[in-house]
């Protein structure tokens, strides 16, 4: 292939970008205007008005996996050790450093995250809220089958992934500080939490939206609920100090990439629904999660490392 | 021949019987019967608060694991556990097979469980002096206890085990010190005795581990039916088993094989230390000549 033929692909590769990432009928997402009224399909035009009042949130997290064995009795929580509890020793200076690491993994572990999000931006309240992945309801599950990657995952491997696709960036090694730390926090957070245990409050609940996703109405929902954080464009909001985001961002390069589990229309709703707006979580109907999640996954962000340029060019090719 | 050697002969002959029985005789000084064990194993441990007697974990049944891919590593990693140097010849350097220290395909208690240190793993050990994962300890294994060399933590092995160890440990909770762990709690203000311990090890040991210590190989004539305990197939001088309290602690938990607790905590401390003097591979830590001084000075 000669140099031309590259220059030509190039030129295609970029001509949606010139168009605007997501597909929105031509509006580039920088042209949006949140008052403005907005032009919705007819079906669309049949979904009520996006909520800007608060609104009991839906109690749903446990429910929803109750065709699973529940280890956890009905309004009983399993409650992760504090942080006061541990020990001034060796083991619990590689446990707050692990902590260190998750919480503020811009500034401990900068040179393995390609983007600007720190672990705690999905797994929040540092890995212990319920429905948005605890770590201490995974760690005793592994070493598990996944079907992302059709083997068996230990749970070196599975933080691995978190770093390749959800952070944009090089997975550390087995024998790394930092992989060694985050096990090693994550094992300290399952404390009690017997070994092989489905908990009911595992990884993110599902959402099941009732029609298909929009990304029209997403985008509304997007301006009205998530903008105020996250920022029109998704750019999130810097922290003060200029080390990584006080509200991480959604899509740009900062975010996560396209290999993400957040990248995937359900597991991206079943986080907005348990989990966002922050501390509101639940108050989103299914339907908006829904449409939200899939507004985020037509925007631009880094690629998914596992294609490779071409695959990726001609996916965009195809897409238009 | 001369009538006198024939003398000296005799005399010799009686001094080493005489010498012999009295040696024998004296273990038996510690307690009355030898085929008796000292009582109810699980009544004896009430130093601990965590041992209560009659409560044990009970890993799961090989056959509740199901036929997928995580099933199958897990049954790969048994396999490899209860027959490392067929499963894993790249990395065994000796004939041991895991499961010849954690008896019982690893289930047994006080044979160190690995059901009993998958909860408690990352956890800081004095040996290295670090916080390891169970990937590293099951490294040291192979490095000390095998005298091999240590598999990649990424190695199909080591995930494999980590498997079997995390699937034995199914129900067992996070960081929690279950009854069993480890090896057995032994006295310890023990002056141990090479001489008694070899005494005792010829008794009551060398049936099946030899006279020599060589073990008895299984009948395809490579795999060990008993382990060697020392010469070039046992352990070396790095492992845990070296250390004369922790196999004192093991033999007394587990040996004779099926009458565990048998032996009194002097007994097993002489039989470690006879061990320990016994010739085996070197401390891949240090080098010939540190390892052989250290050899020559008894520590």
């Amino acid at each position: 292939m000669r140099r031309a033929h590259f220059i030509l692909l190039f030129l295609l590769a970029a001509v949606p970008r010139l168009v605007g990432s997501a597909d929105l009928g031509a509006v580039a997402p920088s042209e949006i205007d949140a008052d403005a009224p907005v032009a919705v399909s007819p079906p669309e035009a049949e979904l009520p008005a996006p909520r800007l009042l608060l609104v009991p949130p839906e109690i749903s997290l446990p429910g929803e996996l109750t065709d699973r064995y529940v280890v956890n009795e009905k309004d009983k929580r399993y409650i992760p050790p504090r942080l006061s509890e541990l020990p001034a020793n060796a083991w619990g200076d590689q446990v707050r450093y692990g902590r260190r690491l998750f919480v503020d993994t811009q500034r401990y572990a900068k040179h393995l995250v390609g983007n600007g999000l720190n672990c705690s931006n999905c797994h929040l309240g540092e890995g212990r809220a319920l429905g948005a992945a605890p770590l201490w309801a995974g760690y005793p599950l592994y070493p598990l089958y996944r079907g992302k990657n059709l083997r068996s995952n230990t749970y070196a491997e599975r933080i691995g992934e978190c770093f390749r696709y959800s952070m944009a960036g090089m997975a550390p090694t087995i024998d790394s500080p930092e992989m060694q730390a985050l096990v090693a926090y994550s094992q300290w957070l399952s404390t009690s939490v017997p070994t092989r245990t489905i908990m009911a409050a595992r990884g993110i609940p599902g959402a099941n939206a009732p029609r298909e996703a929009s990304p029209e109405h997403g985008r509304v929902v997007y301006d009205s609920q998530c903008a105020v954080c996250h920022g029109k464009q998704g750019e999130g909001v810097r922290r003060a100090d200029g080390v990584g985001y006080q509200f991480p961002p959604l899509w740009g390069n900062d975010s996560y990439a396209g290999g993400a589990g957040m990248n995937k229309l359900g597991t991206g709703a079943g986080f907005i629904k348990a989990n966002m707006p922050l501390g509101k979580g639940g108050s989103l109907s299914a339907q908006d999660a829904m449409d939200v999640s899939f507004y985020l996954q037509i925007q631009d962000r880094p690629w998914d490392p596992r294609m490779g340029w071409f695959s990726i060019l001609m996916g965009r090719i195809a897409d238009g | 021949m001369k009538p006198r050697y024939f003398a000296a002969l005799g005399i010799l002959a009686s001094v080493s019987a005489v010498s012999v029985v009295l040696a024998r005789d004296w273990p038996y000084a510690q307690r009355p019967s030898a085929a008796m064990a000292l009582g109810d194993p699980s009544g004896k441990l009430v130093d601990d608060p965590l041992r209560r007697a009659g409560e044990r974990f009970i890993p799961p049944e090989l056959n509740e694991l199901p036929n997928n891919d995580w099933g199958k590593l897990v049954r790969l990693g048994r396999d490899i556990f209860i027959d490392t140097p067929t499963r894993a010849p790249k990395f065994a350097g000796n004939g041991l097979n895991c499961s010849s220290c954690h008896l019982g395909e690893g289930r047994k208690p006080d044979a160190a469980p690995t059901w009993a240190a998958w909860p408690m793993y990352p956890t800081y050990r004095g040996k290295n002096d670090d916080v390891n994962t169970f990937q590293m300890r099951i490294q040291d294994c192979f490095r000390f206890s095998m005298d091999g060399l240590m598999p990649p933590l990424q190695s199909t092995e080591i995930r494999a085990i980590t498997a079997y160890a995390q699937w034995l440990a199914r129900g067992s909770k996070s960081g929690q010190i279950l009854p069993g762990r480890g090896f057995t709690p032994i006295k310890r203000d023990i002056e141990p005795s090479a001489d008694r311990g070899r005494v005792v090890y010829q008794m009551k040991c060398a049936l099946c581990h030899g006279h020599d210590g060589e073990g008895v190989k299984a009948a395809d004539g490579k795999r060990y039916q008993f382990p060697p305990v020392w010469g070039d197939d046992a352990f070396n001088r790095g492992a845990g088993m070296y250390t004369v309290r922790t196999a004192a602690a093991w033999i007394k938990g587990n040996m004779p094989l099926g009458r565990g607790m048998s032996l009194p905590d002097q007994e097993a401390f002489d039989v470690a230390l006879y061990l320990r003097l016994n010739d085996r591979p070197i401390d891949p830590r240090k080098g010939l000549i540190s390892d052989w001084s250290r050899v020559m000075t008894g520590f």
